[in-house]
């Protein structure tokens, strides 16, 4: 259904200053309790380092990002029809009464643009977004040119997911346009299992403690950590099996056929489980980057593809496969043809 | 933009909290004088009042009845959209209420979307995005689209100095279909503009407020009428109302009902104003016993236009402003 919109372009921003992953073990509340197969957290996550915002607000990373993609598309703002944002964790102001995407809009000057931003998906927020954008560029005879973006800036000592992944600060955007012959989407799946609504969730600031030493806790992820080893771990392979299937269905293809995934760069564990658990052979999964940033939530889905292309691992032709899954939780797949 | 798929509305129902507060009440509560000026410009009598907790089990009130009057079951349910508009139990969008109700109503082949940012034009967002997916996909038969809204404790009266609103807490639901009976959707128009983002949200709360987390007073919807009285509501609705129009060929002078929020008697007086649209006893009603509830205004209007002097093939007009930052239009045929 979406084979006539194309990636026009697309960008990430990361803020310049980096953090050692040490300091940030240093600096954050992250326990030392062996995981399982005898891994260790700090040791092994293979993450080096982040970028962290410092005095960047999580809109100037949407719109940093948002600029750079519009300025790779060569296109005037004017020109887009629909901006929705996608980020999933605490922005600047309280969703879903506000979003991003007036900034966003307001700083690009695209005028004409209806905007908005999706709230659900976590992670595969990307997924769940594209498919709502596509749907209504593909009604509508006047929908030709649309900007998703994400900006995520975690909150003060809340880098660390333990016993999950390290985040990193920054911000992504993709341009998408009807007739585009490049990166063509061939599918997109969602999928949301909302019994594990609150194995990840920030509890807000009505659930603040003023007696709690750590000042913005209110704002930080919270995981029941048990639930996600004894109900999130179990289906999560499954749950990827359900919409990488269902996409490689909706856009005629198979597996054999899948030169390239791009996979969030949560943790060397986490890699191999996914190339294991789901016979991929390693070289197809692109995660160079785990080393240099780690975790950027739903962001993972465009930085990966933009060094992917930009390092030559993904060829003119290539057919890719960009999954992930995240908090809420859902799992999403998208196909494209490059 | 022509949503030719034929999707149709096939139920809908609300739910308010059980509790009608008397307006002087409210104000007395928030220690707000009531004037006879804000008494006529509000026009709200009795406002719906629960505790902030209570808008999970509005929407699951809600969804339910209108699941059963839709006859389609959880596990039918293909998409599930929120239109909310306020802050939920949760802080969104790390958290969503649309994946706990997709828990408890067994909604296990659903995905879920929620919208942001729109104020009550959320359900002009939620409408389109629901209506294109079942249009364009044909795994897609069914959505649930619910909204859940509770006021901020002490936070009713929006604009103290010179109430705008007061808001009640409620919830409401749609069920969409691609079957042929029910509310025809024709079409959905939007416009934004980002200079107002900021007109109306909630200034704490979020990560603006990491450097002044003791400023509970800043956990507040507010408004700045300066800024929304600026905004050109108006002509931008104005607009929307003729591109709809034109798109779907439907003479605007032959809507049978414009249907807006409820946000107060002068907005609604304003809106009408815009079309020459004559006042709804029906709406009016709503808001004088419920206050405004963000976009489960607009379902509880439409259901007393649809079940109160409507007949089928009547267009209906649903449009919202958005308090300046998102406008919606959406045209339905009964």
């Amino acid at each position: 259904m979406h084979g006539e919109i194309g990636i026009m372009a697309e960008a990430y921003y990361l803020p310049p200053t980096r953090k050692g992953i040490d300091d940030v073990f240093g600096d954050e509340d992250v326990p030392n309790d062996p995981l399982a197969g005898g891994l260790d957290f700090q040791r092994d996550i293979g993450i080096d380092a982040i970028h962290v915002a410092g005095d960047e607000t999580a809109s100037d990373l949407s719109v940093r990002a948002a600029k750079l993609a519009v300025d790779k598309a060569g296109i005037d703002a004017s020109e887009i029809d629909l901006i929705v944002g996608f980020t999933s964790i605490a922005e600047d102001f309280v969703a879903p009464t506000w979003s991003a995407a007036g900034i966003v809009q307001r700083e690009l000057g695209a005028s004409r643009a209806f905007v908005t931003s999706n709230n659900t998906g976590g992670c595969a927020s990307y997924h769940a977004t594209l498919s709502a954008v596509c749907a209504v560029m593909a009604s509508s005879d006047s929908m030709n040119t649309a900007l998703i973006f994400a900006g995520d800036k975690a909150p003060p000592l809340n880098h660390a997911y333990y016993p999950v992944t390290v985040v990193c600060d920054g911000g992504s955007a993709v341009i998408l346009r009807k007739g585009h012959p490049r990166r063509r989407i061939l599918a997109v799946e969602a999928s949301t299992v909302g019994k594990l609504h609150d194995v990840l969730y920030a509890a807000g600031y009505p659930h603040r403690d003023p007696s709690d030493p750590c000042a913005h806790r209110w704002l930080h992820m919270t995981g029941d950590y048990k639930r996600f080893n004894e109900e999130v771990i179990p289906v999560n392979l499954f749950m990827f099996r359900k919409v990488m299937r269902a996409a490689m269905k909706s856009a005629g293809v198979t597996q054999d056929e899948i030169d390239q995934y791009i996979y969030p760069t949560f943790s060397s564990w986490d890699q191999r489980a996914f190339c294991e658990g789901m016979k991929i052979d390693p070289s197809k999964v692109y995660t160079r980057g785990l080393g240099a940033h780690g975790h950027l939530q739903e962001t993972d889905m465009v930085l990966n593809h933009v060094d992917a292309e930009e390092d030559g691992t993904i060829k003119d032709g290539d057919l890719v496969m960009l999954t992930t899954n995240g908090a809420g939780f859902a799992w999403g797949a998208t196909i494209l043809r490059q | 933009m022509s949503t030719a798929g034929g999707v149709r509305i096939t139920a809908m129902a609300c739910a308010y909290a059980e509790e009608l507060r008397p307006l002087a009440q409210v104000f007395e509560d928030e220690g707000v004088a009531l004037t006879d000026d804000a008494r006529t410009r509000l026009g709200i009598d009795e406002v719906a009042t629960g505790l902030p907790s209570s808008g999970p089990g509005l929407a699951m009130d809600c969804t339910t009845r209108a699941l059963e009057d839709a006859g389609v079951t959880g596990k039918q349910i293909d998409l599930i959209v929120d239109y909310s508009m306020l802050p939920q139990h949760f802080l969104v969008p790390v958290w969503n209420l649309g994946n706990k109700l997709q828990h408890e109503l067994g909604a296990t082949r659903a995905f879920t979307l929620g919208f942001s940012g729109g104020g009550t034009s959320n359900f002009h967002v939620a409408l389109r995005f629901a209506t294109d997916l079942l249009s364009t996909n044909d795994q897609l038969h069914t959505a649930l689209l619910f909204g859940a809204d509770t006021a901020i404790p002490g936070n009713r009266i929006i604009n103290q100095d010179q109430p705008v609103t007061v808001l009640g807490d409620g919830a409401s639901a749609m069920v969409l279909s691609t079957e042929e009976e029910g509310t025809a959707i024709l079409a959905t128009e939007l416009i934004s503009d980002g200079a107002y983002h900021d007109v109306c949200y909630v200034p704490g709360g979020a990560l603006a407020q990491l450097d002044q987390d003791d400023r509970s007073d800043l956990y507040r919807l507010q408004i700045d009428a300066t800024r929304l009285a600026a905004a050109p509501t108006a002509e931008t609705l104005d607009r929307l109302a003729r591109q709809a129009a034109e798109r779907t060929g439907i003479d605007l002078g032959t809507i049978h009902e414009v249907i807006v929020p409820n946000i107060s008697a002068a907005d609604d007086a304003g809106s009408r104003a815009i079309w020459n649209a004559p006042a709804s006893p029906a709406s009016d009603a709503n808001r004088r016993r419920h206050g405004h509830v963000q976009a489960t205004d607009l379902v509880a209007n439409l259901q007393s236009a649809v079940h109160n002097g409507s007949s089928p093939g009547d267009v209906l007009m649903v449009a919202s402003h958005g308090m300046g930052f998102t406008a919606g239009v959406s045209l339905l045929r009964i």
